[in-house]
């Protein structure tokens, strides 16, 4: 297949094909050549190969794959494309019962099924109803750090996927990362069980952002427990019998364990509508994580202090926790509002 | 105080004694053995048919609560030492909504230390929902909680007690085995009071001696004075009468109690069968004397009308 953006163009390719065929003494059948114009009003064009004019054509199928000079995508052509390739792939194994293991089938799925189905897309200028272009909101491999996540907001009631909530308060996130209130501020119509599970969710995500912070300094020779102040160690609830790991290993593990838990299928199956019972259990996420601020608060401030300055996380977590009811007063022991009451020593249960 | 240690070791003596017996089979408590060393000395089988009669008396009772509460209660112990009987309920699946000990620190940083190695006892402590947080002698879980404190300081026990997070409108139950009679009575007044004017529906279990002011009690008195070992609270064990007096003048709506002579007559006849073939006695007479100087007293508030009143041996 040759690409040429103007006729002039497509003429030197055409030379060169003809030159290097006659070199490798290889024979092209000059008739069978088509032409498609894409995008373009159609006029005459003079294009020859071994003096053969080559003939233009609305349509052109090229590997399987059917264009057209408007370069609109035929959507039904195309699922229905990809049907077929699912059933071709059938006589693999690629099928629920008795067939491969559901990952190789997931991977062949990926690798034939979807290209074809999504190949002419690849080109495609994506297009609203209305002839508005859209805005692609991804960060795509490339994307330079000035552009991260730069795209223009939208409101939540235009939102119209089920990660909506999600997408709403990254969006605020990336906004402005110092307007803690906003973050926090619930829109109309989403259900508070969804918003504080998003929330933690999130609040999890960039407390892994921390932990890697963590990792330069707070080592298991120098943090062999995991304390806020002196006086409790909190045991690493990871293991089959509670362990006395060291704060890092206590970070690492208690951050994957509440990755577990919020992304199990048997608690949060939906990210749309949450069980009450489920919803219970995110105080218990809460309390736990919030002891790797308090371990880096008291342990290793500066730090703290940096990602503080940078993220504001300990005071977006301290204010979401107490509006939601999640952990007790008493048990936020790391000063990080104006009005926080100090408490003398620890304690939690 | 010199005399505090004293009290203390009455603990370890308990719980060797407690080993002892089960270890001779007079009942089941897989938990003991991480708890205590195995004690050097033999004792006599009077001793350990008192525990026994003592620990099943006390388990029968604190059962019965926790079933009419259906499991929405608490049970705070006064002076646990190293008491199993959390872990041998919760294996049972009898469990409250929370499990408090509290003794002396010196006292409750051994049980700490145990805990901590005795993965058993740590496993039964794990829950989903909470971490364990250990101290050098303290420890709260979800369900158990280990505090120090000393049972004379009303505003320490009340600290503590408020670090466990209790629900003061849950029925709860406290217990004291052989504690008040070492605390001073007015200080006891004073704990026993506070009980009934913070929790709305509580009851008491108190194992003590009684009858203390014959011949029997004068020696008892005197041998542990050799031990160093003074019993200010012993006014209240004159007699059953004394022990429930207590009670009634600081809040609490009635008391009841039985001598352990009475008691063991009440223990299930299968078992005491059992249990009187494990170890030859030559003679009963001390044992009826022991049995005739303990009791077990409990006494209720129930403003709710739970059925508190209703709880007993029989």
């Amino acid at each position: 297949m040759l690409c040429a953006t103007s006729e002039q163009d497509a003429s030197t390719q055409l030379r060169i094909i003809e030159s290097c065929t006659k070199n490798d003494r290889v024979k092209i059948n000059s008739k069978k050549n088509e032409i498609l114009l894409i995008n373009k009003k159609s006029k005459e064009l003079n294009l020859e190969l071994f003096n053969e004019k080559i003939s233009e054509k609305q349509t052109i199928k090229h590997l399987g794959i059917e264009r057209q000079d408007r370069n609109t995508p035929n959507v039904v052509n195309r699922i229905s494309t990809a049907r077929a390739t699912m059933y071709s792939l059938m006589g693999a194994g690629l099928h629920g019962i008795n067939g491969v293991n559901p990952l190789i089938s997931y991977k062949l799925w990926r690798t034939f099924v979807i290209p074809r189905m999504l190949y002419e897309g690849a080109a495609m200028k994506m297009k609203m109803a209305d002839g508005s272009t859209a805005v692609l909101r991804r960060n795509r491999p490339g994307t330079k750090a000035e552009m991260w996540s730069k795209w223009s907001d939208i409101a939540y009631e235009e939102m119209d996927n089920t990660l909506a909530v999600q997408q709403y308060i990254q969006q605020a996130i990336n906004k402005d990362v110092n307007d803690v209130e906003g973050i926090l501020n619930q829109p109309d119509g989403v259900d508070e069980g969804v918003w504080k599970y998003e929330h933690l969710r999130q609040f999890c995500m960039e407390l892994n952002g921390l932990s890697v912070k963590l990792q330069a300094e707070c080592n298991p020779e120098t943090c062999t427990q995991m304390t806020a102040t002196e006086q409790w160690i909190f045991l690493c609830a990871a293991h089959k019998t509670p362990k006395e790991c060291p704060a890092i290993d206590y970070t690492r593990h208690t951050l994957d364990g509440a990755a577990c838990l919020l992304n199990s299928n048997k608690y949060f199956p939906s990210r749309v509508s949450i069980k009450e019972s489920s919803v219970a259990k995110l105080g218990s996420v809460c309390r736990r994580v919030y002891r790797i601020f308090s371990h880096a608060y008291f342990h290793h401030r500066t730090l703290f202090d940096e990602y503080e300055n940078e993220t504001n996380l300990c005071k977006r977590f301290t204010i979401f926790v107490t509006k939601y009811n999640l952990m007790s007063k008493e048990n936020l022991i790391v000063p990080i509002l104006d009005d926080q009451e100090l408490i003398e020593g620890e304690s939690e249960a | 105080m010199a005399s505090d240690d004293a009290v203390r070791a009455t603990n370890d003596d308990a719980a060797q004694c407690k080993r002892f017996a089960v270890e001779k089979g007079y009942w089941q408590d897989p938990f003991i053995t991480l708890l205590t060393q195995r004690s050097q000395n033999k004792h006599a089988p009077e001793i350990s048919r008192g525990y026994y009669a003592r620990v099943m008396a006390m388990r029968t009772l604190l059962q019965k609560f926790i079933k009419m509460t259906d499991g929405n209660c608490q049970v705070v112990n006064l002076g646990a030492g190293f008491d199993t009987t959390y872990w041998l309920f919760k294996s049972n699946g009898i469990k409250a909504k929370s499990f408090v000990e509290m003794d002396f620190p010196t006292v409750t940083s051994k049980k700490c230390f145990f805990i901590r190695k005795g993965e058993a006892l740590l496993n039964a402590i794990a829950s989903d929902e909470e971490d364990i947080q250990i101290s050098k002698s303290e420890i709260h879980g979800q369900d158990y909680h280990l505090v120090s404190a000393n049972l004379r300081d009303i505003k320490e026990v009340e600290r503590k007690l408020h670090d466990c997070h209790l629900d003061k409108s849950l029925p709860t139950v406290f217990i004291a085995e052989c504690v008040l009679v070492y605390i001073d009575s007015d200080k006891t007044k004073v704990l026993l009071n506070w009980i009934t004017e913070n929790f709305t529906s509580a009851l008491f279990l108190n194992y003590e001696q009684v009858n203390m002011q014959d011949k029997f009690g004068e020696v008892m008195i005197e041998n542990l004075k050799q031990r160093d070992c003074s019993l200010p609270g012993v006014s209240a064990c004159a007699s059953l009468q004394a022990q429930k007096i207590r009670f009634t003048d600081t809040g609490w709506e009635a008391a009841d109690g039985m001598e352990m002579t009475n008691i063991y007559k009440s223990l299930p006849h299968a078992d005491v069968h059992r249990v009187e073939k494990l170890e030859f006695m030559d003679e009963r007479e001390l044992l009826d004397q022991l049995f005739s100087h303990y009791c077990i007293v409990w006494a209720w508030k129930d403003p709710n009308n739970i059925g508190l009143g209703s709880i007993d041996l029989t």
